[in-house]
């Protein structure tokens, strides 16, 4: 394949089988000592969006009654392999961080109920943290998602402070220390 | 870039590729300069339709949207010193006669889906499938989407990959992709 460029650039043609991909597995660690922090600080601090969404036992969780509290809501639909990925570390970092009074929530976006039902009730071990169902796409829509996966983190004066688009590693200790020093700030 | 962080992007697209609800691996191919990466992969006819049937769109709109070339695309940025900025007005794709056209973006075809009354389950699925037409991306950040090209399956092209390290404007293009 020919590289035509105004600057130089490096193009990679691969053929990738289905049974391949198990064979260029990286040593986490290896590659984690070199990768950029897990969340990005969000420029400009705006106040998060409020919604009212409900769990899977109808309990109405409203974000602004959250408020005074770090919460990490994770935007994520089962269809979407990177967000399937990297639930369990979302719990990993809720467990990490739960009692310094840390909130995590994850949004379904987009999905009837027993689609989530059906994915969450597959996932061993079970998520600790509530799922909510936005099937409307309202969360979507009002906090300007793109794409997914999509986690962003609230102060407890309710503004998005940090943000980290497409699937992270959650359980990673940078992510942890900078939630955890946000639930710990005056 | 480092091989090892070029292998860790590469697992990713296998793993993508692997993952449930995707189907077989076909041509994937790669376009890294200075911590910006950008991956695309040919999705089949069949693989398309099917993964919008199963997501509530009419058989027509799904049809129309596999006819032509659907590609995976994998953005991943690790540049530091500014944030990335890619807008997919400013890509282009190149037929093999020299002609030169614009992206399908998500918006036109959110237009077309308005046109037909689609659900609004079917259009938040739909959306969130595509690749976004303007994204800001910080180091660390991985968006993927699909995105739509207006070249028949069976006939080459070129697709010019456009983006911004803060200000600096920056071009790649990828030669010989076909979807088959």
């Amino acid at each position: 394949m020919k590289l035509r460029s105004k600057e130089s650039a490096v193009i990679d043609r691969r053929r990738f089988l289905l049974g391949a991909a198990g064979l260029v597995l990286v040593p986490a660690g290896a590659a984690r000592a070199a990768q950029p922090d897990v969340f990005a600080r969000v420029g400009q601090r705006l106040p998060a969006p409020d919604f009212s969404l409900e769990d899977a036992d109808r309990k109405v969780w409203k974000l602004s009654a959250l408020s005074g509290r770090v919460v990490v809501v994770n935007l994520w639909a089962s269809w979407c392999p990177p967000c399937r990925r990297e639930l369990p570390s979302l719990d990993s970092l809720y467990r990490a961080t739960a009692a310094k009074g840390v909130m995590v929530l994850g949004v379904n976006a987009g999905e009837p109920w027993e689609t989530v039902a059906a994915f969450t009730a597959g996932l061993e071990p079970a998520l600790s943290f509530p799922i909510l169902t936005d099937e409307k796409g309202s969360v979507m829509q009002s906090w300007q998602v793109k794409a997914l996966p999509a986690t962003y983190v609230v102060d407890r004066g309710g503004r998005i402070v940090l943000r980290a688009l497409g699937g992270r590693d959650f359980s990673r200790a940078d992510a942890i220390e900078d939630v955890t020093q946000l639930a710990l700030a005056k | 870039m480092g091989e090892q962080r070029r292998r860790g992007f590469l697992m990713a697209v296998a793993m993508l590729i692997a993952a449930p609800g995707t189907v077989c691996a076909q041509t994937v191919f790669t376009v890294e300069r200075d911590g910006f990466q950008a991956s695309v992969r040919t999705l089949g006819y069949d693989q398309t339709a099917s993964f919008f049937l199963g997501r509530g769109l009419p058989p027509p709109l799904a049809d129309r949207y596999a006819r032509d070339c659907v590609l995976l695309v994998v953005l991943h940025s690790e540049v530091a010193k500014a944030s990335v900025t890619v807008r997919l007005g400013d890509w282009r794709v190149r037929a093999a006669d020299g002609a030169e056209k614009r992206i399908r973006g998500r918006g036109d075809w959110l237009a077309e889906l308005d046109r037909e009354g689609i659900s609004r389950a079917a259009r938040i699925g739909f959306e969130m499938v595509q690749l976004p037409e303007e994204i800001d991306m910080n180091a660390g950040d991985s968006i993927q989407g699909m995105l739509s090209i207006p070249v028949s399956r069976g006939k080459s092209f070129y697709l010019i990959v456009r983006w911004k390290v803060g200000e600096d404007a920056h071009e790649a293009s990828i030669e010989g992709i076909r979807c088959d």
